[in-house]
């Protein structure tokens, strides 16, 4: 096998506007929840370090406008990713609907190797409201019908299942680069060399 | 393990109201002088333009209130009253504004009283909408909340209104168009100013593959989604409602070129350089950044400036269509067990069909249906049917 080893992992977080993509970002990366966040304008990342099967790895975790207009501008950051984490409000039923036409997008957009397997987690976010609309069976049954998607219900506000979340994130992601280590799309973007060492600097607060 | 934030931890939006400097205080003497000495409060738009321009801009809010509005070329006499909310509430763009300007507590004051800011919030809801129902080929952008509230902070509703109306048909006509295409476009007019000016900087920038979707925030909202200081909005508002469209591109270039010694220090890969770069110091000298922008945008013709980019975005089609064919055949390579064997399967089919025994029966066949034709023709011929 090839001797690269790739301590990178990029996740893409898509889904509607406002269903919480930077809030659970925020949460994973900074355990923190604030009311006061602002409409995400074209793309920003945090970055983490995780460990996953004993192996340190940095995750490179993209938040993305939730306004479709913004999506044309995705393939510069969507090219290269290893997970594509899909959210949707539990208590907004289109958001949940347009689950699909993310997916699809992104497939588009990203043109992974294997499109079939690529790692998608789907995250039911806000489940600390009460007005919840779609329920956890209806998404269960999409998840199922997309070759068997990881279904999450997350809180970012709570905390709730956020943390688990990304650890499976991580893991999927580090799966696919395991059967991908042969193959290497994208060499300038993913291999860490000596002029790329902020991701390996833990003091270094990137953002 | 350990982290890093990202502009969502950004501190709140400061309002705090330093004390005048002298030479503020100098500039705002000077220009109350000349507003009160004028009639209808109105002063002549080569002046307005000299005083936003220069340093301090229009000084602060109270003289924003009445100058603004001259600035931009609206008449304040001429206002139209604001429809109510509910009047509005089945445009197809409401929910996605409410969601926005649901989001934008950060651009009102803190301590702000709560009603106070809920009606604010309406009022700046109903005055998007409102310029969006007038001109349906103009699109509703995130972003296009934060310009508004800036104006609907200074001026108030109506005034708000008529800005913004004014804006959406010139400054931000482009960015409000179906998709993002011509903004993107326009943004990579930062690159040949940098060139230019500091080509090593230029290559470093290229080579990193950053893009420009670090000034996409800063374009759209004229920094007012990206600064934390208030001040320094109004400020750059002062300047952009005083000069030539695309002006914000120059702003970035000069930003840039400000930061080249840091960012040169900088990783040169996308992640770091757009971490870097997306984040604005908080002591950014913005009077001397305006004026290089200034001296930028008097230097470089658009024409120029235009044809390197198209220069630009040719090359980059090029090697993206071969950066696909060698992915292409990349994974051709790979994956040729499988391609291998199919393809081998169809060459293993085709000699099948064209073997001499195929090519007999076919043959055979032929000749059978030939002569059963010349057969019942004869018949036919026979029974006079023909």
């Amino acid at each position: 096998m090839a001797s690269r080893k790739k301590s990178l992992l990029k996740v893409i977080i898509l889904g509607d506007s406002s269903v919480g993509k930077t809030s659970l970002m925020n949460q994973y990366v900074n355990k923190r929840f604030s009311n006061q966040y602002k409409a995400t304008i074209g793309a920003d990342f945090c970055t983490k370090e995780v460990v996953v099967n004993d192996r340190v790895v940095t995750m490179q975790i993209w938040d993305t406008a939730g306004q479709e207009r913004f999506q044309s501008l995705g393939v510069a950051f969507y090219r290269g990713a290893d997970c594509c984490v899909l959210v949707y409000d539990v208590t907004a039923p289109n958001s949940f609907k347009n689950l699909d036409s993310w997916r699809d997008e992104f497939l588009i957009q990203a043109s992974p190797r294997d499109p079939e397997h690529f790692p998608f987690v789907v995250l039911g976010n806000k489940v600390d409201l009460d007005n919840r609309q779609v329920s956890t069976r209806r998404a269960q049954q999409w998840c199922q019908s997309k070759n068997d998607i990881p279904y999450y219900e997350t809180s970012a506000k709570e905390g709730i299942n956020v943390e688990m979340a990304f650890q499976i994130i991580a893991k999927n992601a580090l799966e696919l680069e395991a059967e991908a280590e042969v193959i290497n799309d994208f060499p300038d973007q993913i291999t860490l060399g000596p002029q790329s060492n902020r991701p390996s600097n833990p003091d270094n607060c990137q953002c | 393990m350990s982290n890093a934030g990202t502009q969502i931890d950004q501190p709140p939006l400061s309002f705090e109201n330093a004390p005048e400097s002298d030479s503020e205080l100098r500039k705002r003497l000077a220009i109350e002088t000349i507003i009160t000495q004028s009639i209808d409060k109105r002063i002549s738009l080569d002046v307005l333009i000299k005083f936003s321009l220069s340093s301090h801009g229009l000084v602060n809010d109270n003289i924003r209130r009445v100058l603004w509005p001259q600035l931009a070329g609206v008449d304040v006499n001429n206002l139209q009253p604001a429809p109510s909310l509910d009047a509005l509430q089945n445009h197809p763009e409401y929910n996605q504004v409410v969601l926005d300007v649901n989001r934008s507590l950060k651009r009102f004051p803190p301590g702000i009283p709560y009603e106070q800011r809920i009606a604010l919030q309406d009022q700046l809801t109903v005055l998007i909408l409102r310029v969006i129902k007038k001109y349906p080929n103009l699109r509703y952008y995130q972003g296009y909340h934060d310009v508004a509230v800036t104006f609907l902070l200074v001026a108030g509703e109506e005034v708000a209104y008529a800005i913004m109306e004014q804006l959406s048909t010139t400054h931000f006509s482009e960015c409000m168009q179906e998709t993002m295409e011509a903004t993107q476009r326009r943004l990579m007019f930062i690159w040949p100013v940098v060139k230019f000016e500091n080509p090593e900087l230029y290559t470093f920038l290229q080579k990193s593959t950053v893009g420009t979707l670090f000034a996409l925030p800063w374009y759209l909202t004229w920094f007012g989604h990206s600064l934390n200081s208030y001040k320094s909005v109004v400020r750059l508002y002062d300047y952009f409602l005083a000069s030539p469209i695309y002006t914000p591109i120059f702003v970035t270039a000069a930003i840039l070129l400000y930061r080249s010694n840091e960012i040169l220090k900088e990783d040169c890969d996308m992640a770091s350089v757009h971490c870097l770069l997306s984040r604005l110091p908080e002591d950014l000298p913005f009077e001397e950044l305006l004026k290089t922008s200034s001296t930028l945008f008097n230097k470089y013709s658009l024409t120029v400036i235009e044809k390197d980019v198209d220069e630009m975005i040719r090359n980059e089609n090029e090697q993206r269509k071969a950066e696909e064919k060698r992915i292409l055949e990349r994974r051709k390579k790979t994956s040729r067990p499988v391609t291998a064997s199919k393809s081998l399967g169809l060459i293993q089919w085709l000699p099948n069909v064209l073997t001499s025994k195929s090519v007999l029966v076919t043959t055979a066949v032929s000749i059978v249906v030939g002569v059963c034709a010349y057969y019942y023709k004869n018949q036919y011929l026979a029974a006079g049917i023909s």
